[in-house]
């Protein structure tokens, strides 16, 4: 594998839902070390980007492609992608009754490295990471999502992609739901796992986030397609004037 | 011994054991009203869903001498408080701590308690709990058990570390009788476990099995039974426990067998101030049957039941569960709950839940609800997004969905044995 392929790349990808099409042939290329937002209005298709980019069963891929690293994944399961080294932190995670978060990161951890990590080295960077990010210790041991808090679901979900180390992830609306300081400690989360070998794909309705976590570059998605691309003064001027400008008349914002 | 179902049969059995006369006397008369009862078929109430036309009682035989050891399906290991081991028709080991024995503590097989204990067997057995008049199979078994268990703990005495029993099957083409009797006196509290179990039995074999428990006022007992027939077994079973004043139990059922199971098991909460909770663990594959009648029975005024029955579902697998409340004019005060939780893992397996309240009190606080869904796609999803493969993801939202019944505290001596136990099932499916 050459240098040229170590990428996040998705060519002219069209995504139907239900039936309908969402994604309107979106081309993005995320590299590691790189930060690229994606701004959208509610409904523009930005989830559906992430679900279709892990394998979500529901979203079916009607064109296009999308490689990792130079693996064509399209037709991956969503296992397999994660073993390639995606990780998508999502915009509403799941609860498991019954499943603690330890025995669940425990397993994931095994599932997605080559070796298998000792019981005593995955808790002990658990607590690190759980530190890291401000989470009680009682964490470990309560039930995958249930009953959480917006705030605890959140960095629930960046204590995953911490401990499962991926080289892309996506983040939906990580932001969404948080107070500021919540945010904060997000941010911090995330960016204490940012480094030159991760290429992140932050979603976000808002700019306030990406005054946390700086972007390289900013696409604005619209109705299904990349309408604008630019850097992150491209995130502080929509702040300013909307999404109107980009849709057509009477549609909702 | 005689191989088919017949009078002498019945004879030849109790002459061979020495029975006394009531005892014969007792036997003769449940093969009388099994002789005298139709056989049950789908039109049956009770039977609609089960369909046991295929059983062919004549061409089993009604007793099988031991055979090889099986294992415990939990993996218990020791003799703990006490130890029987029962293998086809015949005991083959029982042990019980000095410690309890000097507490006049009784473990024993039931044809033993009968010779040593014969007052106490005769006041229990096949009277109250489950009378011979109670069906086509509690009379037959009421006719032809063998072996058997009897635990005995008198007044006043307790003991934390469970006594158990093993039933195990290795004659394909038998039928076993199992019968258990179990007797706590007022302020009594002990902790049993039982288990059935066999390899694969290739041939039809059945069990009509048997529990009937007596708590007195103030007793807990804490009851775990779980069954692994593997194989063509058919088990018939009634459990039935009648509680006085201020008892409690806590009985876990545990379901892990691959063959036909129809099974009645029923608190009788007789005594006022009797508590009842009642708890089911069920694992259904291939292409298993299973039909749990249960019955929360207040007979008195303040009395509670709480019963939680969890099954998830693969293959063909097929499980029905019918919950009945029942509350007699007088028990005011009652508190019954009732949940009944299915898991379908698989297109072809199926769940039919159905509670049924018969209420004659007025002040009651009762509850009930059924559910049946499939694993969530969702979860799956979120699972497999972490890297974990379909199946174990769908192995991890199995023992999730178990979980909260393991969580009990009546589960907790034997939790880990149980969580190793499902995971061996999960794996094997
Ligand atoms: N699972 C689904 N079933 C039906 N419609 C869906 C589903 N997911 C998304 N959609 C539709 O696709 C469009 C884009 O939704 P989504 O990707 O969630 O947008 P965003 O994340 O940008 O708010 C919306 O019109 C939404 O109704
Ligand atoms: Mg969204």
């Amino acid at each position: 594998m050459t240098d040229n392929n170590r990428e996040l790349r998705i060519e002219n990808l069209h995504v139907k839902v239900e039936g309908k099409e969402i994604l309107k042939g979106i081309d993005l290329t995320v590299e590691p070390g790189k930060v690229h937002a994606i701004m959208g209005p509610n409904g523009s298709g930005k989830s559906t980007l992430a679900y279709t980019l892990m394998g979500h069963p529901g979203y079916e891929v009607t064109e296009g492609r999308a490689f990792l690293d130079g693996v064509d994944i399209t037709e991956q399961s969503p296992n397999e992608r994660a073993k390639e080294g995606l990780f998508l932190a999502f915009q509403y995670p799941h609860s498991i009754p019954g499943v603690t978060m330890a025995n669940f990161l425990r397993t994931a951890v095994n599932a997605v490295s080559e070796t298998p990590v000792s019981a005593r080295d995955f808790r002990q960077q658990l607590r690190e990471q759980m530190r890291l990010l401000k989470m009680n210790e009682d964490f470990a041991g309560r039930y995958v999502n249930e009953g959480f808090s917006g705030g605890e679901k959140k960095r629930a979900e960046i204590l995953q992609m911490a401990m499962l180390q991926p080289k892309y992830a996506v983040l939906d609306e990580t932001d969404s739901g948080l107070d500021i300081d919540a945010l904060r400690i997000v941010a911090d989360g995330v960016n204490a796992v940012l480094g030159p070998d991760l290429g992140v794909l932050v979603i976000t309705h808002y700019q306030r986030l990406l005054n946390y976590i700086k972007p390289d570059f900013v696409h604005v998605l619209v109705n299904g397609k990349i309408v604008r691309e630019g850097g992150p003064e491209l995130a502080l001027e929509l702040e300013q004037t909307g999404y109107e400008q980009f849709e057509p008349a009477g549609a909702p914002a | 011994m005689t191989s088919g179902f017949t009078i002498d049969a019945v004879r030849q059995l109790s002459a061979s054991k020495n029975e006394p006369d009531w005892l014969l006397e007792r036997r003769l008369h449940a093969w009388q009203i099994f002789e005298d009862l139709p056989m049950p078929t789908r039109q049956d109430e009770e039977w609609r869903r089960t369909d046991i036309s295929k059983l062919r009682l004549n061409e089993l035989t009604p007793f099988a001498p031991a055979g090889a050891d099986v294992q415990s399906p939990l993996r218990l290991n020791g003799s703990n408080g006490g130890l029987l081991t029962q293998s086809n028709s015949v005991t083959v080991e029982q042990s019980l701590s000095d410690e309890l024995a000097q507490q006049g503590v009784i473990f024993t097989d039931l044809d033993t308690a009968v010779r040593e204990h014969p007052d106490l067997v005769r006041q229990y057995l096949s009277t109250e709990a489950i009378p011979a008049e109670a069906g086509k199979f509690q009379a037959l078994n009421a006719a032809l058990w063998s072996g058997g268990v009897f635990l005995y703990v008198p007044k006043g005495v307790e003991f934390e570390m469970p006594v158990r029993a093993l039933y195990g099957l290795t004659a394909p083409g038998s039928s076993l009788f199992t019968h258990t009797l179990v007797v706590l006196e007022a302020q009594a509290r002990a902790s049993y476990i039982e288990e059935y179990a066999s390899e694969g039995i290739d041939r039809q074999t059945l069990n009509a099995g048997a529990v009937e428990v007596f708590l007195r006022q103030d007793a807990h007992l804490t009851y775990i039974t779980l069954q692994e027939w593997m194989g063509k077994v058919i088990d018939i079973s009634t459990q039935r426990a009648l509680m006085d004043r201020n008892s409690t139990l806590d009985w876990l059922v545990v379901g892990m067998g691959e063959g036909l199971t129809k099974t009645n098991i029923e608190s009788g909460l007789r005594g006022p101030g009797a508590n009842a909770q009642m708890l089911g663990i069920l694992w259904g594959y291939g292409h298993q049957q299973t039909d749990y009648h249960t019955v929360q029975d207040h007979m008195a005024p303040h009395t509670t039941s709480d019963l939680l029955y969890k099954s998830a579902l693969t293959d063909e697998a097929k499980s029905v569960f019918s919950g009945r409340i029942r509350v007699d004019k007088g028990a005011q005060g009652t508190d019954a709950y009732q949940a009944n939780r299915n898991i379908l893992l698989s297109k072809k397996a199926s769940a039919f839940p159905s509670p049924n309240l018969e209420i004659e009190a007025n002040e009651v606080r009762c509850t009930h609800g059924a559910t049946v869904g499939k694993v969530d796609q969702d979860q799956l999803f979120y699972l497999m997004s972490r890297g974990i493969p379909l199946d174990a993801a769908t192995r991890i939202v199995v023992e999730g969905f178990y979980e909260d019944v393991l969580q009990r505290e009546p589960v907790a001596s034997i939790r880990d044995n149980l969580r190793e136990l499902i995971a061996r099932k999960l794996d094997a499916s």
